[in-house]
């Protein structure tokens, strides 16, 4: 299982990459959504929130409900899939804005 | 009626800061910034006037010190743009600077100029005896240190009433990505200054007659004397981030430890030891961690 934040994180872009995979045959605006989440949170990967462990809480939990998205995909559960996408988008949108930290201030 | 005090670069954090501190104790502030800036939350409030301007332009310079009590001026160049622009860095840095001095001299001759400078003007001192004081011979080693230097000059010649604030590298207790590298080498003397000390060192500047025409290093004081491997081992620590990610520079950078008793006798500003500062940083992660 995934500890620390960089891991969660990783394992929830691989996870909604198996979701988008496929999607638009079904609902095109949600594959968009979920390819949106996955460039950002492909660019935000990298920047140092992600080695400490506020980020902990919030990747697990960004994780936990990409892996309910994949079940509900895998298991064709729409009505529960469009429900969860909005608690995803909500859930990503705070791991991006946490990972936006500013530089240190330093004369 | 009381004459406002003008903070140049106010519409930036510290100044904002300064703003908000001044505004508490009923003196009225006037903000001068870029045209560009964000002044939500200044423009339009009791006892704020803003005037949106360019230091390296004289006519909105006069306009802006015209009638104020002190300048607090923030507005330059920082590390790392000053780096890659030497000439812009030395345009606002230096030369803004000078307008503001003569602008100070023709619109208000008794006003106090509160300059702020850094402790990287002295440039390497890690092979000298500490603690670093203010008449220290300066060399800079950046282009930032490099127009500070030369910006003290322009104060120290201009006739004005002035303060020259040489202010160490600045502990902001907020969750701030660390610099990469730290500008100090592992073993390196460091001693920063808590952000809220410096507010209160520039504040207590403008109305310190006795602090006129004199230098003064601004750092944190005898509990903030650390190497610089053991203030980021305690920020990585705080933040629960392997220790391994840090990066320090190769050879000794500006840091040092520094005699700060004549800024603390007459600013009364060291409020927030290093423990203080740890506290805050502890809560701010146990915050994010509920």
């Amino acid at each position: 299982m995934p500890q620390s934040g960089q891991e969660m994180l990783e394992e929830s872009i691989s996870c909604c990459k198996k979701i988008a995979d496929g999607l638009g045959d079904q609902n095109k605006a949600w594959e968009t959504s979920i390819v949106e989440i996955i460039e950002k949170f492909e660019e935000v990967s990298d920047t140092f929130f992600f080695k400490t462990m506020p980020s902990v809480p919030v990747t697990r939990t960004a994780m936990r409900e990409a892996v309910s998205m994949l079940e509900f995909k895998d298991a064709g559960d729409w009505s529960n899939f469009e429900a969860g996408l909005q608690t995803m988008i909500s859930t990503a949108q705070s791991v991006i804005e946490k990972a936006g930290m500013k530089g240190t201030t330093l004369t | 009626m009381i004459k406002p005090v003008l903070i140049t670069g106010g519409a930036g954090s510290v100044g904002r800061q300064l703003a908000g501190m001044l505004l508490k104790a009923n003196r009225p502030v006037r903000i001068f910034d870029l045209p560009f800036m964000d002044f939500a939350g200044l423009e339009g409030e009791h006892n704020v006037e803003v005037i949106k301007g360019d230091i390296t332009d004289k006519g909105s310079v006069t306009a802006a010190v015209s009638g104020v009590v002190g300048v607090l001026h923030l507005a330059a160049i920082l590390p790392p743009k000053s780096e890659s622009d030497k000439d812009l860095t030395f345009r606002v840095n230096v030369d803004g600077t000078s307008n503001i001095a003569d602008a100070i001299k023709n619109e208000s001759p008794d006003a106090s100029l509160i300059f702020t400078s850094s402790i990287s003007t002295y440039g390497d001192t890690s092979d000298e005896e500490q603690p670093i004081m203010a008449d220290h011979a300066q060399e800079a080693i950046d282009v930032y240190a490099a127009s500070k230097i030369a910006g003290e000059k322009v104060v120290m010649s201009s006739g004005v009433n002035y303060v020259i604030l040489r202010i160490a590298s600045i502990a902001v207790p907020e969750f701030l990505e660390p610099p990469d590298p730290w500008p100090f080498t592992a073993d390196q003397r460091v001693e920063m200054v808590h952000r809220d000390d410096v507010a209160d060192a520039l504040i207590n500047a403008v109305g310190s007659k006795e602090a006129f025409g004199k230098v003064l290093n601004i750092a944190g004081g005898k509990s903030w004397r650390l190497t610089g491997g053991e203030y980021v081992e305690d920020f990585f620590n705080v933040m629960g981030a392997p220790l391994e990610m840090a990066v320090y520079r190769e050879t000794p950078g500006w840091n040092d430890w520094y005699d700060t008793t004549e800024s603390q006798r007459l600013l009364n500003y060291q409020n927030r030891s290093y423990e203080y500062y740890s506290g805050q940083m502890k809560t701010l992660v146990e915050d994010m961690m509920a």
